[in-house]
């Protein structure tokens, strides 16, 4: 109920000040999300099983009323692993975007105000960051780093860093150079103040669409990692394990990898119908 | 022995990894008696070609370096042994004609078989023999596997051109075994005088005296051999004489289990390996493929408790963890029934495995909660697990993921679980290669586990005699220190009486498992290869590999 309240409410509020009715996607995409967030905090009001409480006489049963979406090679119930390992993967987006956001604003700012030798030193490394795709840069990370759940959200992060800063710079110079900052600078407007009151503010509402187109990204490359073994230990329930997991059983039990593949899937298309949703307003109040 | 990817190190680190990798291993490939059961009959004919899916690719193609048993496999049919090896134990004339045991083991003579050629057209003499074991043994040559083979070797004494004596410093009984393997097959002088890294990259650079010719290596898609005409020499236990009947065998690498057995299942490939049990019923369910299945010889998929650290010194704990996983359960689960359970350290394919084990340490949880409450590990966590002076009952469990094949980390999941049941906490840390070998050294673990083939009981001296602990490069992974097992094991190694053997060896199994409780056996690893129903004659050797000499197609 909460979920469709919630978008019929997102629909109301676009409809007084004007625009096109929201589309029938967006709806849906944002009463989904809802759901896999209500999911992610409290898994136990949709299951009561343990997610790693394993039954081997129930190994590899099929989707059925009992288990909604299977059970794995040691009798688990998929839906409750899937459930339970909701919270760790949004966790891990998540984490990873904010981090990779806030990264990114101090070093995008750093070489906006710094001066000119900041900011080609900064820029010229994030172009060579730029140039590796964003999984290499955290599979190097990782390499560094070692394994771990912390450790995978600041591969991550890290992977998407000089994007961020790359943003944040741009926008910051736009400020910067406009005439009523300039005036405020010629009245003698204090550096810190210039960034609280003119560039931060100015910058957020880019920076926060890009994180949310950029949280599905995000969250692919933290599952890719996982899948690859570097987050979570077995048995712990997170997605890109659970996938890999699930590989070797394809053929015959496709529903032990299929549903948190699923899972990630649909997280990641709805985060983007939702953040395109946001950019596209965005541009157009901004173009206005 | 069967292990995966070797990691090039420095020798020290390489030794040391001898123990690591071969937890990792893969068999891979190999075969069945398919000769006798094919579907297709008739009299074999010459001619066609054969494909060959594995799911693990060398690192390095030099017999003499690499530990891993896949090498093993494929060169199988490049290089010939001095003798052949029967599944009862008995050894038969191949490249020699006959030999001399000297009464004190300490001195092996070997007649050579005349007329023997390499592919290169080079002679196979005694020269050859000792330029082949002295380069195994050159620290230079850095072995892995090959070297340990050869034991206590001294050097060998060319009397005449058919004629060479080897030497050991200590009586060395698995001699003669060791011979039938083709890590300790021959390469011509030619191919020895190359650079490591050029016999590393395989091709034909690799010259030996078999019935095929290793034609050409493409890193990450295929090895081909084709036939060597000239071959005259295979072992009286070969169904026929002369060159074999493929003209081409072309060994392919598929590392996914789902691809391997798609491209079997598809004809892409008349031959897979490694198929997964999970699997087992769609290739049976394939009228154009068989099943074979042959349990492999030497060592268990073992899990070793390690007894020189942590809460696993104490022998009642060590049991408890023995009696309180269901193991019977986890393998029949997630091997489908396929894989049999292990009692012993040995697989039953192995000489000298010791049957009375057969449900020695059956599964009781109730018993283990008990020898864990007199360990006095009686407090419980929050979490429920044990707990003593407030430390909780916590063992870890290293692992390397790529390494990791058979679905062994399901099992080790399954484990975790039932152990939880009792109290207690199983980590599972997941390393990279890397500090996966240094673990040997620094012994930061309690549970260690891997398999190894090998036809050979002195297995059991590597796993359980004091003298090879892993930080010396040996393989006792529990690091126990028992006086009456190295008794056993040594006196196992300086006899080649039968009956000896079987009660030294005997007893070593029956001491580690029952009241040293240092092993917990697991599953018997157990080669399950999809073989297309016109091919013939595939069969696989005691020391598990396979034999392609006598395949034909129909």
């Amino acid at each position: 109920m909460t979920a469709i309240d919630a978008a019929v409410g997102l629909g109301r509020r676009s409809l007084t000040r004007g625009r096109r009715p929201p589309r029938l996607g967006l709806v849906l995409a944002a009463g989904v999300l809802l759901l896999i967030i209500l999911i992610a905090v409290v898994p136990g009001l949709f299951t009561d099983r343990s997610p790693t409480g394993t039954a081997s006489v129930d190994a590899l049963r099929g989707p059925s009323g009992t288990h909604w979406f299977g059970t794995d090679q040691l009798g688990r119930d998929v839906f409750t692993r899937v459930a339970h390992g909701a919270g760790r993967s949004l966790r891990l987006g998540v984490g990873a975007t904010v981090l990779g956001v806030l990264g990114g604003a101090v070093l995008g700012l750093a070489a906006a105000l710094g001066g000119r030798a900041a900011d080609t030193v900064l820029m010229r490394l994030a172009d060579v960051l730029l140039a590796l795709p964003p999984l290499l840069l955290a599979l190097l990370a990782m390499t560094v780093l070692g394994n771990g759940a912390w450790n995978l959200t600041l591969a991550v992060a890290i992977s998407t860093v000089p994007g961020y800063a790359r943003m944040v710079r741009a926008e910051a110079l736009v400020v910067r150079r406009s005439g009523y900052v300039e005036a405020a600078v010629g009245l003698g407007l204090r550096r810190w103040l210039l960034v609280a009151r003119h560039i931060l503010p100015n910058t957020l509402g880019p920076l926060l669409v890009l994180a949310t187109v950029g949280f599905g990204t995000t969250l692919i490359a933290a599952s890719s990692l996982s899948f690859l073994g570097f987050g979570a230990e077995p048995p712990t329930p997170e997605w890109g394990l659970m996938l890999s997991e699930g590989r070797n059983y394809l053929s015959t039990a496709w529903w032990i990898g299929v549903f948190p593949g699923a899972a990630i899937a649909v997280t990641v298309i709805t985060v983007n119908v939702v953040g395109r949703h946001a950019q596209a307003r965005y541009t157009r109040r901004t173009s206005r | 022995m069967r292990l995966a990817k070797p990691v090039r190190l420095a020798f020290a680190a390489a030794t040391a990894a001898t123990l690591v990798l071969t937890s990792c291993g893969s068999d891979s490939g190999s075969d069945s008696d398919a000769g006798t059961s094919g579907a297709a009959s008739g009299k074999p004919k010459a001619g066609g070609s054969l494909t060959y899916a594995l799911d693990v690719e060398p690192t390095c193609f030099d017999l003499q370096v690499n530990q891993q048993g896949i090498t093993g496999d494929i060169e199988r049919g490049v290089v010939d042994s001095l003798v052949a090896v029967d599944a009862k134990g008995e050894f038969h004339p191949w490249l020699a004609t006959s030999w001399e045991v000297a009464a004190d083991l300490k001195t092996y003579t070997f007649k050579l078989r005349e007329g023997v050629t390499f592919t290169d057209g080079t002679p196979f003499d005694a020269a050859v023999v000792k330029a082949n074991f002295d380069r195994i043994v050159d620290k230079k040559t850095k072995s892995q596997y090959a070297a340990t083979l050869l034991g206590p070797y001294t050097g060998a004494d060319v009397i005449d051109a058919h004629t060479v004596k080897v030497n050991f410093a200590k009586p060395f009984a698995p001699f003669l075994q060791a011979t039938s393997t083709p890590n300790l097959g021959f390469y011509s002088t030619r191919s020895l005088s190359r650079r490591p890294d050029e016999l590393c990259a395989g091709g034909s650079a690799i010259v030996g005296t078999g019935p095929f010719v290793f034609s050409s290596y493409t890193k990450g898609q295929n090895v081909v051999l084709t036939k060597n005409p000239k071959y005259n020499w295979a072992p009286q236990q070969a169904a026929h004489t002369g060159a074999a009947y493929l003209d081409k065998v072309t060994f392919r690498f598929l590392t996914e289990d789902t691809v391997r057995v798609g491209a079997v299942t598809s004809g892409q490939a008349d031959v897979a390996t490694s198929i997964p049990p999970s699997d087992i019923k769609t290739v049976e369910a394939d009228k154009g493929l068989k099943i074979r299945k042959v349990e492999d010889p030497g060592g268990a998929y073992n899990v070793f408790l390690n007894t020189a650290h942590g809460p696993l010194a104490d022998q009642r704990v060590r049991r408890a963890i023995q009696l309180g996983a269901d193991v019977d359960q986890a393998v029949k689960t997630v091997y489908f029934g396929q894989y049999a359970r292990a009692w012993s350290p040995l697989t039953p394919a192995t000489p000298s495995y010791d049957k009375t084990l057969t449900n020695a340490i059956a599964f009781d949880p109730t018993a283990a909660g008990k020898l864990l409450d007199e360990a006095g590990w009686t407090g419980r966590d929050g979490q429920g697990y044990r707990t003593k002076d407030g430390k909780r009952l916590t063992l870890d469990w290293p692992w390397n993921p790529p390494h990791t094949r058979e679905q062994r980390e399901v099992v080790a999941q399954a484990i975790q679980a039932d152990l939880k049941k009792i109290g207690v906490e199983v980590t599972r840390p997941a390393l990279d290669i890397g500090a996966y070998v240094s673990l040997a050294l620094n012994g930061k673990y309690d549970l260690y586990d891997f398999s190894w083939t090998r036809f050979e009981p002195d297995l059991l001296r590597g796993f359980f005699n004091s003298a090879s602990l892993p930080a010396t490069g040996g393989q006792n992974a529990a690091n126990l220190r028992d006086p009456q097992v190295d008794t056993w094991t040594e006196a196992g190694a300086a006899t080649l009486d039968r009956a000896k053997r079987d009660d030294v060896y005997g007893k070593v199994q029956h001491k580690v498992v029952v009241d040293d409780a240092v092993v917990l056996p697991i599953y018997v690893p157990t080669k399950l290869v999809a073989v297309a129903t016109d091919v013939s004659g595939l069969t696989v050797d005691p020391n598990g590999k396979p034999l392609l000499f006598d395949a034909w197609r129909s």
